[in-house]
């Protein structure tokens, strides 16, 4: 095997397949990156068993072959050549040789025959998406993924396929976001699968680089998504993922328009001054106004009053600012919609402008 | 105690005072920061017991004498957390510090003053004026050789040495040196040392801002104490005897060569991801006109570069850890590195072109 790439070309899709590679592992090929040179291209690989990258990049020159090598230390050396370096590969015995104008370097390789492949059935359905629309999609709902809860099955993302639209949903038993994309014209098999948080993280990452569309198809265990430079396959999890539907509070009467910004900076302010584990801030909402106080156990207190779009009656209820911040956070419009019912409902956060997103924040007892 | 400022005027000074207080302390105390309107002024004062920072606000209205201290953290996210100039109003209110903007209203627990501990500084014996550009970039080229944590509890700090016309920073780690000197004048009849903790030299350099116009260094017994136009340092002294560094310096070397600063730190870099993760050891071959970088590691992974040198003498082999070489080189700002050898098994000194304001020195390794 032997290569010629310029160090422009390859740093970027080696960047992406090592954000894969996972700093300690259990067998000693996971820490390497698998390089395939067919004719003037060149794919890598990377993996953790869970989800698996792969780049393709343009050669300027090619030898057919293929071979495992650090993907950290590759990518370090690539990261540290001049700028416009052209870069040279060649596999000579057991070692990688690499070579860039006065810089040589060997790395210690290991057989592509063991490098794990993940196992892909044959698709059951595919389609494609506008990369853009899905990133959004994704970048919407990611924040309410748990994170290492025994509930396995919430460590991840929500993906539904339904005829003409797509929809992402994700939660931690403690608060819960929904967006939904409409696919006019499409029509798609009806699916639902539950991507791990890690699969959902790397195609956030990989979404970040690609424009136009992207091919997504799902097999009985997998999920890839496919741009002309990178094909990304995650594994799914294997589980039932909780009646999302019953979970959106329905008897929501009191409706509040807020600015955004002023709400925000309201509860990162009073926020300071609550408890430091639990985060629970207290909204008493009355006409024209929403009140948010905090205390701790040293009895400090916070408190400010911010104006709001409400009338009707008062209502005291307790929610972990953390929670709402986070919402406010993804939310792109000036201002916030609430619905709220009672003391123990959830509450229901929305972008006045755009409904295509809901987010739900259970109360907590003060 | 009572007093109106802008959010503005007192952020800055905050995030200073507020930066020396430790996340977890053995006091509780240690968490405040000491409060203190006095004659229109405003005085806030944080402490670690070894470093202790404070700075002088004179742009409050509305002003009552008085003094606390409160949650030196909590105060500070509540002003940052206001937009712009948005002005505040503080005033204590029984036990509790009552912070009020706009229709934001909050209590910050209180402790008496009495509890705060204000570091005694004796009576200075040295006074030294200094630009803070001098200053800065002094404290950015010898502060990276300080050790940290080490046994030799003197290491963990940087030496000041002054002397009739000179001002002289040194940090070692007691494989690495590095020595800066600062021309200047002043009233000492003796050489005269003082250690600075490290402690010390993190936060002065958060002080020094380019825009300052001078400060003034006043060295105690025990105590530094660095005041710029509002803010002011206090900074206990390491009570030991440092090294004789000068015994440290490669003398009577005679294997000079002169390169491209930049791309030797380049080449350093790169072959240094194949060195062996814990010792970080590289070796060095010098003959004429090319200095030959070499890495390898228990992987039998290896790396190379040849750098183009001025040089012209018999062959050399050497090694080094190769991050003593790299801060080395990055600490200096010159376009070409000269750097000095003995043998083999010397010490190598490093100085920017052929000036010697700025010496580094780095042991050797046995490879």
């Amino acid at each position: 095997m032997k290569l010629l790439v310029s160090r422009e070309a390859l740093l970027k899709p080696l960047q992406q397949v090592a954000g894969v590679v996972e700093r300690r592992q259990t067998l000693p090929v996971l820490s390497n990156v698998l390089l395939q040179v067919e004719g003037a291209e060149l794919s890598l690989t990377g993996t953790d068993l869970e989800v698996e990258m792969v780049a393709r990049v343009p050669l300027i020159e090619g030898e057919n072959g293929e071979v495992t090598v650090p993907a950290r230390k590759l990518m370090d050396i690539c990261r540290e050549l001049p700028d416009k370096a052209e870069v040279e590969l060649s596999l000579a015995g057991q070692r990688l040789t690499i070579k860039a104008g006065r810089f040589r370097s060997t790395l210690s390789t290991l057989p592509a025959a063991d490098f794990p492949a993940v196992e892909k059935s044959i698709a059951e359905m595919s389609t494609r998406i506008d990369s853009k629309a899905l990133k959004r999609l994704l970048d919407r709902t990611a924040f309410a993924m748990a994170q290492q809860d025994v509930r396995y099955f919430l460590n991840g993302m929500l993906i539904e396929m339904g005829g003409d639209y797509v929809k992402t949903v994700a939660t931690d038993g403690h608060r819960l976001a929904m967006s939904k994309l409409q696919m006019p014209g499409a029509s798609v098999d009806s699916r639902q699968v539950i991507v791990p948080r890690k699969g959902v993280l790397e195609l956030q990452r990989l979404l970040h680089e690609v424009d136009g569309d992207i091919g997504i198809a799902i097999g009985s265990n997998y999920l890839m998504a496919e741009s002309t430079d990178f094909t990304l396959t995650t594994k799914l999890v294997d589980g039932r993922f909780p009646d999302y539907d019953r979970v959106i509070p329905k008897n929501g009467d009191k409706l509040i328009l807020a600015d955004k910004l002023e709400l925000r900076q309201a509860l990162n302010r009073t926020a300071i001054l609550s408890n430091e584990k639990f985060r629970g801030i207290r909204v008493n909402l009355s006409s024209g106004a929403l009140q948010l106080s905090a205390n701790n156990p040293e009895q400090e207190e916070a408190e400010e009053t911010v104006s709001v779009d409400y009338q009707g009656d008062d209502l005291e209820v307790g929610f972990n600012v953390g929670y709402v911040l986070d919402v406010l956070g993804v939310i792109e419009s000036d201002s916030v919609k609430m619905t709220l019912h009672d003391a123990n409902s959830s509450a229901l956060l929305e972008d006045p402008n755009v409904e295509d997103s809901i987010y739900v924040v259970m109360p907590m007892k003060l | 105690m009572k007093f109106e400022i802008d959010r503005n005027a007192l952020v800055e000074p905050l995030q200073f005072v507020s930066g020396v207080v430790e996340r977890r302390q053995t006091l509780p105390v240690l968490a405040n920061l000491k409060i203190t309107v006095k004659n229109g002024v405003l005085t806030l004062v944080g402490t670690d017991l070894e470093v202790e920072l404070s700075a002088s606000l004179k742009t409050i209205t509305n002003a009552s004498d008085g003094a606390v201290t409160i949650p030196a953290r909590k105060f500070m996210e509540i002003c940052r957390s206001f937009p712009g100039n948005t002005p505040l109003v503080c005033s204590l209110e029984g036990e509790r510090m009552s912070i009020v903007s706009g229709r934001f209203k909050s209590h910050l627990a209180t402790l008496p003053t009495a509890e705060f501990p204000i570091i005694d500084m004796d009576p200075a014996q040295v006074e030294v004026r200094l630009s803070p550009q001098s200053l800065k970039r002094l404290l950015d080229k010898t502060s990276f050789a300080m050790a940290q944590q080490d046994v030799r509890y003197f290491f963990n700090g940087m030496l000041i040495e002054l002397s009739a016309d000179q001002l002289t920073a040194v940090a070692t780690n007691g494989q690495r040196l590095a020595a800066n000197r600062l021309a200047c004048t002043y009233a000492v009849d003796e050489k005269r040392q003082f250690i600075v903790p490290r402690k010390g030299i993190v936060e002065l350099m958060r002080m020094v801002k380019d825009d300052e116009r001078e400060l003034v260094l006043q060295f105690s017994k025990n105590h530094l104490r660095v005041e710029s136009s509002h803010l002011c340092l206090v900074t206990q002294l390491i009570d030991a005897t440092y090294p004789e560094y000068e015994r440290a310096m490669p003398v009577g070397g005679n294997i000079v060569l002169r390169a491209n600063r930049r791309e030797i730190k380049d080449a350093l870099t790169r072959t240094s991801i194949l060195t062996n993760e814990t010792y970080r050891n590289i070796r060095l071959e010098l003959t004429p006109g090319n200095l030959g970088v070499y890495a390898n590691n228990p992987l039998q992974e290896e790396a190379e570069e040849n750098v183009p040198v001025a040089y012209d003498g018999a062959k050399l082999e050497i090694g080094f850890n190769v991050d003593y070489l790299i801060d080395a080189l990055s600490a200096m700002d010159s376009d070409k590195v000269q750097m000095t050898l003995i043998d083999g098994n010397s010490a190598m000194l490093l100085t920017e072109s052929n000036e010697c304001q700025s010496r580094f020195v780095v042991s050797p390794m046995i490879l």
